[in-house]
């Protein structure tokens, strides 16, 4: 139905990032994210899309996202190019914590399912290839229970432990 | 370094839940020693999945060749093995249930051999569709291994045949006997019976109550002799296993694509 497919000028939107950054991004990969897709619908783009939830380096990345994922102006995307697509995001996530979860949380706010799966699936593998205490020590969790409280944690799901 | 901030620990449930999504069940089970805000993970969990097959493990390794006292301490074990499982079932579907919170699938392996394996097993059923299920797989023997001679006694509630969320369901074991008075699945698409203890009434009543059937799957049910699978429109794959009483086997259904029946069965008969 989009009749701006036909045109060599792609509309541009721009996005505002919580400290004020804009960036200026093509609408048709905006729309990968489908709260963005919305706002687009609902007309309410006259000037700037805020972003209130994502800084500046935060939603740099997300852009850059959207843009190897915009669906392809010619035509359907070969196995080749999903296979390409496929090792760009391998190395995307392949990010500092901090990072990750940075964009975990802007795939949950902007509704980017592909993003999210990618996120939420690296963060399980950090989750499944450590030990408790060094996933404590990655993400900084505060271990609160006593000694006592702990071990009896443990005995009560000892058997997931063997 | 010290003041770096547990942000993990605070994502949103929803997220949480998908990361969860990604990890089998046994490890999602011990990160609840993390920290106390992760001792309630396991309620996120959207695929409950238990097997109580752990606490067989003990049965193997030359049972006659040790002695009685070390035979009493493995009993004494495993016996404490599956109370702790009996209690991890328990919490985390009544927690579910309280939180109202849906089940998509509810995998359900455990011997059912006395009374009291009864009442817990049908309670276990009753939360998961009090959850709404969808997709309800039980394998719930009397005994150890499987046994041809011997049809199993415990004899699968009512609720399950009255579910209306059930989408998929899958019997291992177990039997349908008394007449279930009104038998309705309504979502039902598909239907896997395998060693379930029936007979050839209670399999037309059942079938009857499933209009939205699209596949069905029966093996090993000796109390069938004469199958008779009534017009399903939306019937479209019909397996047959091996079934050793089976006389005749006869279906009515006008849009079948598949049909799958063991080697030994003589068409036309």
């Amino acid at each position: 139905m989009s009749s701006t497919l036909c045109c060599s000028f792609a509309k541009n939107v721009t996005l505002r990032s919580s400290d004020g950054q804009t960036f200026e991004v093509e609408e048709a990969a905006a729309q990968v994210s489908q709260t963005i897709k919305r706002m687009i619908e609902d007309g309410c783009t006259g000037s700037v899309i805020p972003v209130p939830n994502l800084t500046g380096p935060v939603l740099a990345l997300v852009i850059e996202y959207f843009k190897k994922h915009s669906p392809p102006s010619d035509g359907c995307p070969t196995a080749l190019l999903e296979m390409e697509i496929k090792d760009w995001d391998a190395k995307f996530v392949a990010v500092d914590n901090d990072t990750l979860l940075d964009l975990t949380l802007a795939a949950h706010y902007l509704e980017i399912q592909g993003l999210l799966d990618l996120t939420c699936h690296r963060v399980a593998d950090i989750l499944n290839d450590n030990s408790v205490e060094k996933i404590r020590e990655i993400f900084h969790i505060k271990n609160d229970f006593t000694p006592e409280e702990e071990a009896e944690e443990r005995s009560k799901i000892q058997w997931a432990f063997e | 370094m010290e003041h770096k901030i547990d942000r993990l620990s605070v994502l949103p449930e929803h997220v949480m839940e998908h990361i969860l999504s990604f990890m089998p069940l046994k490890r999602t089970l011990q990160l609840s020693i993390l920290s106390k805000i992760w001792q309630k993970v396991w309620t996120l969990f959207p695929i409950p999945e238990f097997n109580s097959n752990f606490c067989r493990s003990y049965f193997y390794g030359g049972w006659y060749s040790i002695s009685d006292n070390e035979k009493k301490q493995h009993i004494m074990i495993r016996i404490e093995q599956r109370e702790k499982f009996n209690y991890f079932v328990e919490r985390t579907l009544v927690s579910r249930c309280r939180q109202k919170l849906r089940l998509n699938k509810f995998n359900l392996k455990i011997l059912v051999r006395l009374e009291p394996d009864y009442v817990l097993a049908n309670r276990w059923i009753g939360y998961a569709i009090e959850c709404n299920v969808k997709e309800l797989n039980l394998d719930l023997k009397s005994y150890f291994y499987d046994s041809e001679e011997e049809p199993d006694d415990y004899q699968v509630p009512e609720s399950v045949l009255t579910a209306k969320s059930i989408v998929k369901l899958k019997l291992s074991g177990g039997s349908l006997k008394s007449c279930y008075s009104d038998i309705n699945l309504s979502s039902l698409r598909k239907l896997d019976l395998k060693r379930v203890d029936m007979n050839d009434q209670i399999f037309q009543t059942l079938i009857s109550g499933c209009p939205a059937l699209e596949e069905i799957t029966i093996g090993q049910c000796y109390g069938l002799k004469n199958i008779h699978v009534p017009s399903l429109p939306r019937l479209m794959v019909v397996t047959l296993l091996y079934s050793r009483n089976l006389e005749s086997f006869q279906i009515d259904a006008p849009n079948l694509k598949k049909l799958l029946l063991p080697s030994n069965i003589v068409i036309d008969k």
